[in-house]
Parts: C-alpha cells; sequence; structure tokens
C-alpha cells in the first residue's frame, strides 16, 4: 500500500536542512496518520455494534453489546487520535480573514504566533485533562453503567491522544521559530501555512479509492 | 468586559490564531479576570464530556458514512438518472444540479462534500451546452448549501448538542423545509429560464422507459436516506443510533458494489477522524467558553439586555436574522455556528420561539455564510472546481439564492408548521 501517494493531505515534507527536528516531524506525521486510522477503524466497529443493538433491541428488547457506553469512548478516543492528524494534514480552522491578505513574508510570523498560541492551549488542555484522569485514577471511579468500567481506561488512551497533539504543537512552533529566526520567515509559512482551497478540496472529495 | 473582551478578539483574529485556540483563551482570560472562582479547572471535565458525548458521536458516523457512500461509486450515475427527469425543465441541468445536490444532502451531512462532488460532474457540461455561467453556477453553490439542511446534517448535531434540543425532532423539523428550499431554487431557476430564454438551452423531455430504468441509480441514495430518517421517524433509533445504522448501510453499499479494500478504508478513517477532529476542538473550546460566559453571568445579561427591548419577538428576531447574514460574509459558518448557539438560542426561548423550530431558521442562516462573500466556502469550492472564469460570477450567480433562503426563513416566520408538524405527528405518537 503507497501511503503517500493516498494521502489525504500530504504533511509538507520537511527540507533536509531541517535536521533533527524535520526529521522527528516527518515520524510524527506518519505516526499520526496511524492513529487517525485507528480511530476511523474503531468508529466503523462501534457503528456495527450499535446497529446490532439496535435491531437486538427491537426485536428482544434488551441492550445486549452496551455499544452505546463503548461508542462514547469510542468516540473520545478517536477525536483525541485524531487531533494530530488534523494539525499535520492542516484541517483545523484558523482564522483568516486578516491573513490572506498579508505577502508570504509576513504570514510566516504570523503562522509563528498561530502555532505558538496553539502550543499553549494545547498544553494547557493536557495539564487540567491529566488532572482529571489522575484524580479518577486515585478514587478508582468506574462508569455509572452495567459495565463499570474503569475510567481510567478509556481516559488514559485520551489522554494519549491529548499528549500526541500537545508534544506535535510544540514541535511546529519551534520548526516555526527556527526558521524565522534564522530569516525564512517563507518557509515557516509553506510548512504551517493555512493549506489552500485546492488542497481542502482534495481532502474533501475527490479522492475515491483506486479500482 | 466588553473591552477586554473585544480587545482580546481582534488581537488573536489579527493574528490568524486557530479558531478553537481563540475560543479557549477568551474562556480562560475572562475567567481569571473575572471570576474568584478557578474556572479552568473544570476544562479537563468539559473536555472528557463532551467528547464523550453520546449526541455527538453522530457527528463522525455521518461523516464515516459519506466517506463511505462517496467511495462505493453509487453518485456517479445519480446525476445522470436524475438528468432524465427534470433536464426538460426550462433552466435543464441547473434543475438537475438542484436536484442532485438534494438527493446527495440526503445522504451526507457536508455542504463542501455536495458543492465539490456535483459540481465536479456538472460544471463541464455549462459550457459544452451553452449556460450561463452565473446562473449556472449559483445552482451548484447553493444547492450544495442544502447538505447541511436536508438530514442527516452534521450541523444539526451540533446544535442539537449545544442547545440540548433533541436532534430527532431537529431532523424531522428540517426535511419539509430543505425540500421546500430545493423547490423554491428550481422554482426561482424557472421563471429567470422562462423570462430569458437565453440563459440555458432547451432540451427534449427523456422518454419514459428511459425515466424509469434511471429510478435503479437513484435506490441507494433513498433507501439510505430512508434508513436514517425512517428508523428516526419510526421511533426505532435516536439520532445517533440512525448514524450508526447509516454506517453499516453505506458500508452495505460499498460491500455490493464490490469497491472494498483496505485502501479504501484507511482513506475513509483517515478523512473522517481528520474532520471529526476538526469540528471537535472547535466544539469542546465553544463548550469551555459558554461554560465560562454564563457562569459570569453574561448569558442571563444577554438574555435580560433583549429582552427589556421594547420591541415585538419578531422585530427582535428580523434583527437577529439580518445580524447573522451580515455575519456569515464574514465568519466561518462552522465557527459561527458553534460558538454562537449558547448565546442565542436562551434569548430566541425567552422570546417565546421553539428551539426545535430556530434550529431549522438557524441552520438556513447558516447556509446563507457559505455563498456570501467574501468568506464563503461553497463560493471558493465551486470556483476551485471549475478551474478558469471570473470568481464574480460565482458571486453574482449565487446572491439570488441568499435572498431565495430569506424568503424560506420569511416563510418560516409567517408558518411556524412548515418545520414543526412532522416533528409534532411524530411525539403524538411515540
Amino acid at each position: 500500500m503507497n501511503t503517500s501517494v493516498n494521502s489525504s493531505v500530504a504533511p509538507v515534507p520537511p527540507n533536509n536542512d531541517d535536521g533533527l527536528l524535520g526529521a522527528a516531524l516527518l515520524g510524527a506525521a506518519r505516526v499520526s496518520r496511524w492513529l487517525a486510522r485507528i480511530g476511523g477503524a474503531m468508529m466503523l466497529v462501534c457503528a456495527i455494534l450499535v446497529t446490532l443493538d439496535v435491531v437486538v433491541r427491537a426485536a428482544f428488547k434488551v441492550t445486549y453489546f452496551e455499544s452505546f457506553e463503548l461508542s462514547t469512548y469510542a468516540f473520545a478516543i478517536a477525536t483525541a487520535l485524531g487531533l494530530s492528524y488534523a494539525l499535520v494534514s492542516r484541517a483545523h480552522i484558523r482564522i483568516e480573514v486578516l491573513y490572506m491578505l498579508l505577502p508570504a513574508r509576513r504570514r510566516g510570523w504570523v503562522d509563528l504566533f498561530a502555532y505558538v498560541v496553539l502550543a499553549v492551549c494545547a498544553l494547557t488542555l493536557l495539564y487540567w485533562s491529566a488532572q482529571l484522569v489522575l484524580g479518577n485514577y486515585q478514587s478508582g471511579a468506574r462508569s455509572n453503567s452495567s459495565l463499570s468500567l474503569p475510567l481510567v481506561i478509556p481516559q488514559g488512551i485520551w489522554l494519549v491522544g491529548l499528549a500526541w497533539f500537545a508534544l506535535l504543537s510544540v514541535l511546529y512552533a519551534l520548526l516555526g521559530l527556527r526558521l524565522c529566526l534564522r530569516g525564512r520567515p517563507e518557509q515557516a509559512h509553506r510548512q504551517l501555512g493555512v493549506a489552500s482551497l485546492e488542497e481542502e478540496i482534495e481532502a474533501n472529495v475527490t479522492r475515491k479509492s483506486s479500482p | 468586559m466588553m473591552l477586554t473582551t473585544v480587545l482580546l478578539l481582534l488581537l488573536l483574529a489579527g493574528g490568524s490564531v486557530f479558531v478553537a485556540a481563540v475560543l479557549g483563551v477568551l474562556g480562560t482570560t475572562l475567567a481569571q479576570l473575572f471570576s474568584s472562582f478557578p474556572l479552568q479547572r473544570a476544562l479537563g471535565e468539559m473536555a472528557w464530556s463532551s467528547s464523550a458525548d453520546f449526541i455527538l458521536v453522530a457527528v463522525p458516523m455521518f461523516i464515516l458514512m459519506g466517506e463511505l457512500l462517496l467511495r462505493s461509486g453509487v453518485t456517479d450515475n445519480m446525476y445522470t438518472a436524475l438528468d432524465r427527469w427534470v433536464g426538460h425543465i426550462p433552466g435543464g441541468l441547473m434543475h438537475t444540479n438542484v436536484a442532485a445536490s438534494a438527493v446527495f444532502a440526503a445522504t451526507s451531512g457536508s455542504s463542501i462534500a455536495t458543492a465539490a462532488t456535483i459540481g465536479t460532474i456538472s460544471i463541464p457540461n455549462m459550457d459544452r451546452y451553452g449556460y450561463k455561467a452565473p446562473l449556472f453556477l449559483g445552482t451548484i453553490a447553493a444547492g450544495g448549501t442544502l447538505g447541511i439542511l436536508i438530514p442527516p446534517s452534521i450541523n444539526m448535531v451540533l446544535y442539537g448538542a449545544m442547545s440540548e434540543t433533541s436532534v430527532s425532532e431537529l431532523y424531522l423539523a428540517a426535511t419539509i423545509p430543505g425540500l421546500m428550499l430545493a423547490l423554491i431554487f428550481s422554482i426561482y431557476v424557472y421563471i429567470a429560464c422562462k423570462i430569458d430564454p437565453s440563459l440555458g438551452p432547451k432540451r427534449e423531455p427523456a422518454p419514459w422507459g428511459e425515466r424509469f430504468r434511471a429510478l435503479v441509480h437513484l435506490m441507494p441514495p433513498l433507501m439510505l436516506f430512508m434508513l436514517v430518517v425512517g428508523s428516526i421517524y419510526a421511533g426505532l433509533a435516536t439520532a445517533t443510533e440512525a448514524s450508526a445504522l447509516g454506517v453499516v448501510g453505506a458500508l452495505g453499499l460499498v460491500v455490493v458494489r464490490r469497491r472494498l479494500s483496505i485502501d479504501m478504508l484507511m482513506l475513509s478513517f483517515e478523512s473522517t477522524v481528520r474532520t471529526t477532529a476538526m469540528v471537535m476542538i472547535i466544539v469542546i473550546a465553544a463548550f469551555f467558553l459558554n461554560f465560562v460566559l454564563s457562569t459570569l453571568g453574561l448569558t442571563d445579561a444577554a438574555v435580560k439586555w433583549v429582552g427589556k427591548l421594547q420591541w415585538s419577538p419578531n422585530t427582535i428576531l428580523l434583527c437577529i436574522v439580518l445580524l447573522y447574514i451580515v455575519l456569515g460574509c464574514f465568519v466561518e459558518s462552522l465557527t459561527l455556528m458553534v460558538a454562537t448557539t449558547p448565546i442565542v438560542v436562551p434569548i430566541i426561548q425567552n422570546l417565546g420561539f421553539s428551539p426545535i423550530w430556530f434550529g431549522v431558521v438557524f441552520v438556513i442562516l447558516i447556509e446563507t455564510a457559505l455563498i456570501t462573500p467574501p468568506i464563503g466556502m461553497n463560493l471558493f469550492v465551486v470556483q476551485s472546481v471549475r478551474k478558469g472564469g471570473a470568481f464574480r460570477d460565482v458571486v453574482i450567480g449565487s446572491l439570488p439564492f441568499v435572498g431565495l433562503m430569506f424568503l424560506m426563513i420569511l416563510l418560516l416566520i409567517a408558518f411556524p408548521s412548515i418545520a414543526l408538524w412532522l416533528p409534532s405527528v411524530f411525539s403524538a405518537r411515540a
């Protein structure tokens, strides 16, 4: 399977002179794609389980798979695992009103600012989420249902996704910082900038699986 | 407090910051400045509870359903099939554009996907058969917006989750207005072409045999629509459960049409999770901001302030509608919807309007945001699919449709039962 051809929006490959940071980001992009695939597969499995539950409930008035609770966990995990892939493939929405008016050189610095703010937010989210999960772990909180699942299991995986997202946003901010400081804000813009509309449409529509 | 908020917003907007980060920073700053409680401690809890919300599970499900369906190839013949039925009406392919958008919308929750898919199929025919560009492109851009009105709609799920209204009822409420709006688009095209026949060529109707043979291609999307909306209407499934049924139905179509492959699944998974994460990070941030705003009493203050105005509810409603049409020109549509729902819905309810009914009006307003310049996503999508020609054509062609959407809203205000009848039948039976 050729992943680079079938990519949604290909992560921008770092230049050779991006060194260790560039290589790390390229590797991280691959990992992020696999995390997204895992998240998607979980949703598909949940869809099948929920369907079975709906059919069984209509026929026998019982819920068999506890799919409703499981699907909420799968959803939270898929979202968290997907945050980094959305970042890598530049899907996250930014406010572009003024951005579009700037020349590429200026945009590089603006991109850097956006990623720094994002990194701070991602770290804040990670911190408070970690507090929540830690608290639930210490108190041994279980889900309020017949499954009575220890909450730390789904929340732990969820937290991993948030941590990975925070790490990636920090790495991207660092890459932007280095490029800008080295006097190459245009390149920072190429690597961090808002995806062009063509990329966006390609990601949304025109890809079909090769026959 | 207002000054701080506005200044902060301007700084972040000027810095082209991520939308979720803007909402998050705004929430945190307001909490730090104006609350004696450490509200940001709730961030973890809010993030988890909104990510693990069963109502919102419908979001990735419907996205996945659309992704699978797109790759099943069922939409390829849909356009031609519909053309056999409506292509001979004055306006020709433009009616096909609207009808195909409506049918495609019934299987997809996204307006970008709808506009781009229909545009890709139909735009090559525009010059070949001598249609005038503006109106033709307008039908695609505006038709595409039906994607978020005709169920299943991702925006409806978000509205339901943020306003605490039933998504099932919202879907039932949106069905008739969605079909009506498509009809209004078609009537407009018909009248325009009657007045000025040079807008599109005349064509002979397709023979009836050919028409009925074409129906086969319409079966898959219609069956899927019946599976999703029918199971809700029959009371067999909630909206989220129906979304899961839709995914399995779409998967079934993929299997039957022999398009199932690991590659294809992986692509669907990637796209689904990518879009889900993109939507959800904004939703999480908006839930947090909303929590801060309501704790600080800002939401209540806004409701009270509007309540004190000595205007009739309909006047205020009209002001809100016009405000959203203007805002929609400048604010990206998903952000506009998610960030403002928690504030505007209490105001609307306080005025005595049904939140289910307003959900339909609101989504139509979001539709106008998709085709109003300078920031109208569907305009860009259509222009980009078109590859060349003046952008002005798309903008001018879409403007009349903004007017038609406004007309639909006026109809909804005058006759709320257009939206509320179907849910009332449903709840009377349940």
